[in-house]
């Protein structure tokens, strides 16, 4: 085809060392050379440059929300530049017709500017808010990656609690977000969120007044959530970002067992330029999506909302994807109301306050909540796959189901509608569920797990047999697992040199990899058994000789 | 490119899911009346007046009986009706029910114009309630229509329009097929679960009904697909389907290393590899062993 | 683990390499972290990596149209989708062409590097020791220096509590009280004031005191109903042939509970008062008591009569706070 003819003339020598330093320069290596030469940074650059991450494809969604705030970042400032963050009361004037006349706040009016009068305005918003869904649904994908895979264990303990704050900003940078346009549902989702804040006890119609300036709704609320949402909380996220990604830096990213793999070690590619060209070319694609979305799909059609009015209320009332469970909460929650000499422990405590409580104490609570359970308090830079630690997945398995029915309350009049059973039916189903289901998917999940992990197989063997070397080199399987290699298919029993080779490369390095001795070695650390509540059958004595000798040495 | 096809079929499933008109509430066109006109229907070709009472006797009367006074368990006395609601329930395909005890819901149009008129001014005649509104949107206040939708109609239909359930397995039904004057006749008369809003004047009524028709019945409020309708259940969904699944292909596609490759190579058969690998290696590599000698 | 990252495999290289292809891995590299030791990996050539050396071009082809196409939609009147379209293929392009150009460059690598020890060894344990030990030597030394300066810290922060004080009055009892005094008519929207004869039944209306319409804190749904069905409870606290007035104010979390449903069907003849937020139903025959969903108290209920004119008026304020209930209104 014509294409031939822009096709590399002869194999291409990829990729070379160094050039010696004394040959011409180019453009890009003297300026780099310039800012490294008066900071010192020339090891740094260097260092970074050959920092190796592992590839999964997991791995890639923390990225994905990165990048989805790059665009937040980006689309969030050109609207800024036309928002107005006031609820002083003006004429629209503008050229959408069916609210020509009314009475609505600037900061209505700016945005209706934005969307219908601002060329390519209506594009940049709809993208900025097809960012913050996908923003959130990315950050929770990157939480369950490494909440089963144990990767939020010692030491990144820290960072998860560091990405935990990040989700808890995340959600206050949605929740005001989705309030700033003053339209109906926002102003209905304030509204909610002053009737929570007045059931605190003891301080919360004092706080209601100090948040809102006043009773509802006053004239303040909109103008201060503003700042709040551009500035307070976009600065919290990004300084806590630089010390999420600086810990990753610094700890080196977790990778899965594999031959090679160890506690000591991380295998895969390196930043530049592979990782690296892979990494922006996701940056693009992210944002290719983003604005291919907000190109083609409306998204929160204020002028159908129309301008908030206290009086007015619409059915279909619902937040943002991500606060769903925090509506589901309020909406599944019985009417309780405990009272307490003259004072009164309203439904709202129960739902507003103490479900997302619960659910956000757990979340921080995880890494020591584990460590308990288990008593495993070594370091861990070794994943688990999900089946390995059946407990864990479990109880992940029964916090995802408890937030997804949390999610249904949040929608259960769509839900109604789209089965088409009464309102009041479906809320009782879900209230059950609420109770009943996180246990079964505790139950299924471990089974599951069970299953899975035990199933035999020449490729699934890998936490059955244990190799160990001896100490004239060779290598064999320890004589209590010798049956278990057989069953395994696994070639007679003796020196590895008698063994087929391929089996020999799966079933010897998993094994070493799949207990945790490693880890000892490495950090010199105390003891490491039972690493997970999973790894305690991994038996075996491996050594990390057998994992070094996999990576070719100088 | 394992991204693709997955996206492609993301997307055809949102797109399946999401369409604004929602089940149940969605109507089915109405179908020409005459394809479905039933007994009264040798009448309905011949130029002579269609006789109300005798067409209201034979297609009304097993329910509303024979005086429209009403039959016990099947149907309620029309007395306190009139033109406006005979008019609605007809023209919206609502009446006659499939059964007694079920909700009305618009459905295919079963009598001809002038079948309809008939029967119309038959019901008038011995009901007290009000008689068909003339609607003129012509010069109506869109924006003030607006206000009084916010405030009286989006609690039910939704603010877009698109119909919502209120409880008790009832549903408020979606407006994209509502004409000015059947607006007009729910307002009045509150058919169904549907209150009365006895304190709108005429001209908020034609506020109301050219608000509907041309802010929630014009797809060309904007020009992208309208999720709006569905709100923001539907925008969350989406955002999963439509964005965050195909993007999770793409880092499928940008994290799978080639065959291989996420393994060192195993011994059996990469031998041609390695020479190659050699050949490339050495020339490079001459001064410095920094990979296994072979 | 040993101090120097990468001697221990390098001691062991070769004989892995002997015991029979064991760990014979083509693409394993080790890098330090020592700068002097940096390689490039050349890779064997396959085919897929022409394809994705086309699939590059075409992608970055495809970008550079985009990109045309954005500029040229602005340009015309179509700023949304078309726009839009272009923006999205010229950073999907850049994006898909810089991954299939990493693709072809085929740098899938498999390269090992050693992990740092991330906890402190005993000798640098002792150092930060001895560091905490000299601080407090030295500077902690002086007790009523470090006591008066955690005191103006502490002092400082209550001076800052009154300037946050200022965001909003101490609550005094407003949410006691609302627009409804004696005597004062219910109004439409439109300031229509509602006669008692004008009603016909099952009708809906959203009324405000006279003076006072969007008033938050007063908005009442007014509705009348056939009077056998109200219960006598309710037309003692102010039902008036057939009208009765409530807060329109959820009592759960203050949405407004607009959506009112008939339904006159045997056996369930229903009346029912819905808040579309959270979906608490009411029962407005019988004083708006909440019969589903999490709204735990009955709206207040505005005592309804009338005046010289026979148009509705209140008879008073609401006997309790509207809206969500608060810690204090036990």
């Amino acid at each position: 085809m014509a294409l031939a003819r822009f096709l590399p003339k002869q194999r291409p020598r990829l990729l070379r060392r160094a050039e010696p330093v004394d040959r011409r320069r180019g453009l890009v290596e003297r300026y780099v050379e310039s800012v490294t030469g008066r900071t010192g940074g020339n090891t740094f650059l260097t260092k970074s440059l050959r920092k190796v991450f592992p590839s999964h494809f997991s791995f890639l969604w923390g990225e994905l929300a990165l990048y989805s705030f790059i665009v937040l970042l980006v689309t969030g400032t050109y609207l800024t530049l036309f928002y107005e963050g006031s609820q002083e009361m003006r004429t629209y004037t503008g050229s959408y017709e069916a609210l020509q006349g009314q009475e609505v706040s600037a900061a209505f009016d700016s945005v209706m500017r934005i969307s219908h009068d601002v060329k390519g305005g209506l594009l940049i918003r709809q993208m900025h808010h097809w960012s913050a869904l996908l923003f959130m649904g990315a950050i929770a994908l990157h939480m369950a990656r490494v909440f089963f895979t144990g990767a939020f264990r010692r030491p990144r303990d820290m960072n998860w609690s560091v990405g935990l704050t990040l989700l808890v900003l995340s959600l206050a940078a949605g929740f005001t977000g989705y309030s700033l346009p003053d339209d109906l549902l926002s102003g209905t989702g304030l509204r909610i969120t002053n009737g929570i804040i007045l059931a605190i006890p003891f301080v919360g119609e004092r706080l209601a007044y100090l948040i809102f300036g006043g009773e509802w709704p006053g004239t303040d609320i909109i103008g201060r959530l503003y700042p709040v949402h551009i500035l307070l909380i976009p600065a919290a996220i990004v300084g806590l970002l630089a010390v999420h990604l600086g810990l990753v830096w610094r700890q080196k990213h977790t990778q899965f067992r594999g031959p090679g793999r160890t506690e000591s070690n991380v295998v895969g590619e390196r930043v530049w330029p592979s990782f690296a060209m892979k990494s922006i070319g996701l940056l693009f694609l992210t944002a290719g999506v983003l604005t291919a979305m907000g190109a083609i799909f409306e998204i929160n059609p204020v002028w159908l909302y129309g301008p908030y009015d206290t009086a007015a209320a619409t059915s279909l009332a619902q937040p943002d994807w991500y606060i769903g469970f925090l509506e589901g909460s309020v909406r599944l929650v019985p009417p309780w109301e405990i009272r307490v000499g003259g004072y009164v422990i309203n439904t709202l405590v129960f739902s507003g306050i103490l479900i997302p409580s619960i659910i956000f104490g757990g979340l921080y609570l995880a890494p020591t909540i584990e460590r308990r359970l288990t008593g495993d308090v070594g370091d861990h830079h070794l994943l688990d796959r999900p089946r390995d630690a059946p407990n864990r997945t479990a109880i992940g398995a029964a916090s995802i189901t408890f937030v997804a029915i949390l999610f249904l309350g949040g929608a259960q009049d769509v839900v109604a509608r789209t089965v088409n059973l009464s309102v009041g039916h479906v809320t009782s189903v879900l209230q059950f569920g609420l109770i009943l289901a996180p246990p079964i998917a505790f139950v299924i999940a471990r089974w599951v797990c069970i299953s899975l992990r035990d199933r035999l197989g020449p490729e699934r063997t890998e936490r059955r047999v244990p190799i160990e070397r001896a100490a004239d080199g060779g290598y064999h399987i320890p004589h209590d697992h010798i049956e278990d290699w057989m069953v395994a298919g696994g070639a007679a029993p003796g020196h590895f040199d008698d063994i087929s080779p391929r089996e020999s490369v799966r079933s010897g390095a998993a094994t070493t990899d799949a207990d945790g001795h490693d880890a000892d070695d490495v950090a010199g650390d105390a003891d490491d058994d039972g690493a997970g509540d999973g790894a305690g059958d991994g038996a075996g004595d491996a050594d990390d000789d057998v994992d070094s000798e996999n990576a070719v040495g100088r | 490119m394992l991204g693709l096809p997955i996206a492609a079929a993301g997307l055809f499933t949102a797109v399946a899911l999401l369409s604004p008109s929602a089940p149940g509430a969605s109507a089915a066109p109405a179908t020409p009346p005459e394809q479905e006109v039933e007994q009264g229907s040798e009448q309905a070709g011949v130029d002579e007046p269609v006789d109300g009472r005798r067409l209201f006797e034979t297609q009304c009367s097993s329910c509303h009986g024979l005086d429209a006074r009403g039959v016990d368990d099947r149907g309620p006395t029309l007395e306190p009706e009139g033109g406006a609601s005979t008019d609605f329930v007809l023209r919206t395909g609502r009446m006659p029910l499939a059964a007694p005890g079920i909700q009305a819901r618009r459905g295919p149009v079963r009598y001809d114009e002038a079948e309809i008129v008939a029967l119309v001014e038959y019901v008038a005649s011995i009901g007290s309630g009000p008689d068909v509104p003339e609607v003129d949107i012509a010069g109506a206040d869109v924006s003030n229509g607006g206000e009084l939708y916010r405030l009286n109609c989006a609690a039910c239909h939704v603010s877009s329009g698109a119909g919502a359930p209120i409880g008790g397995g009832r549903s408020a039904p979606n407006l994209q097929l509502a004409t000015s004057t059947e607006i007009a006749e729910a307002i009045l008369v509150g058919p169904g679960s549907m209150p009365v809003f006895g304190e709108f004047d005429d001209d908020e009524i034609a506020d109301v009904a050219a608000y509907i028709e041309v802010a929630l019945q014009d797809a060309e409020t904007t020009s992208a697909s309208r999720f709006g309708g569905a709100g923001p259940v539907a925008e969350g969904l989406a955002a999963w389907i439509l964005a965050l699944l195909p993007l999770v292909a793409l880092t499928r596609w940008i994290g799978q290393a080639k065959d291989g490759r996420d393994h060192p190579l195993e011994p059996d058969g990469d031998v041609d590899d390695d020479a190659q690998l050699d050949d490339l290696a050495h020339p490079i590599d001459d001064d410095e062993e920094e990979m296994a000698p072979s | 683990m040993s101090g120097s990252e990468t001697s221990g495999t390098g001691a062991d290289g070769p004989r892995a390499s002997d015991t029979g292809g064991f760990a014979r891995s083509g693409h394993d590299r080790v890098v330090s972290d020592d700068a002097a030791t940096s390689e490039w990996v050349a890779v064997p050539h396959e085919e897929m990596n022409l394809r994705a050396y086309r699939a590059a071009t075409v992608a970055f082809v495809v970008a550079v149209a985009g990109g045309l196409l954005a500029a040229a939609a602005y340009w015309t009147s179509e700023t949304q989708t078309l726009l839009g379209v272009g923006l999205a293929l010229a950073l999907g392009g850049i994006g898909f062409g810089l991954v299939s150009w990493a693709k072809y460059l085929d740098l899938d690598e498999h390269v090992v590097q050693q992990r740092e020890p991330l906890r402190p060894t005993a000798a640098e344990r002792d150092e930060l020791t001895g560091q905490v030990e000299m601080t407090q030597q030295t500077v902690g030394r002086r007790k009523l220096l470090v006591g008066l300066l955690g005191g103006s810290f502490a002092s400082l922060a209550i001076g800052f509590v009154g300037p946050i004080g200022s965001l909003g009055p101490r609550p005094r009892g407003e949410r006691d009280r609302t627009g409804w005094v004696a005597g004062r008519r219910l109004v439409t929207l439109d300031g229509q004031p509602v006669a008692l004869s004008s009603g016909v039944f099952d009708q809906l209306a959203t009324v405000f005191p006279d003076g006072m319409i969007g008033r938050d804190d007063s908005q009442v749904v007014l509705l009348r109903l056939r009077e056998e069905l109200l219960s006598a409870s309710t037309i003692e606290q102010g039902a008036l042939d057939g009208w009765v007035a409530y807060s329109k104010i959820c009592t759960h979390a203050g949405c407004s509970v607009g959506l009112f449903g008939v339904d006159d069907r045997e056996p369930d003849v229903v009346r029912q008062l819905v808040c579309p937020c959270h979906q608490s139903v009411f029962d407005p025959t019988d004083g708006a008591r909440p019969v589903g969903g999490p709204a735990p108290r009955s709206l207040p209920q505005l005592s309804l009569g009338v005046d010289d004119e026979g148009f509705l008026v209140a008879n008073g304020d609401f006997d309790r706070p509207v809206g969500p209930i608060t810690w204090d209104e036990g």
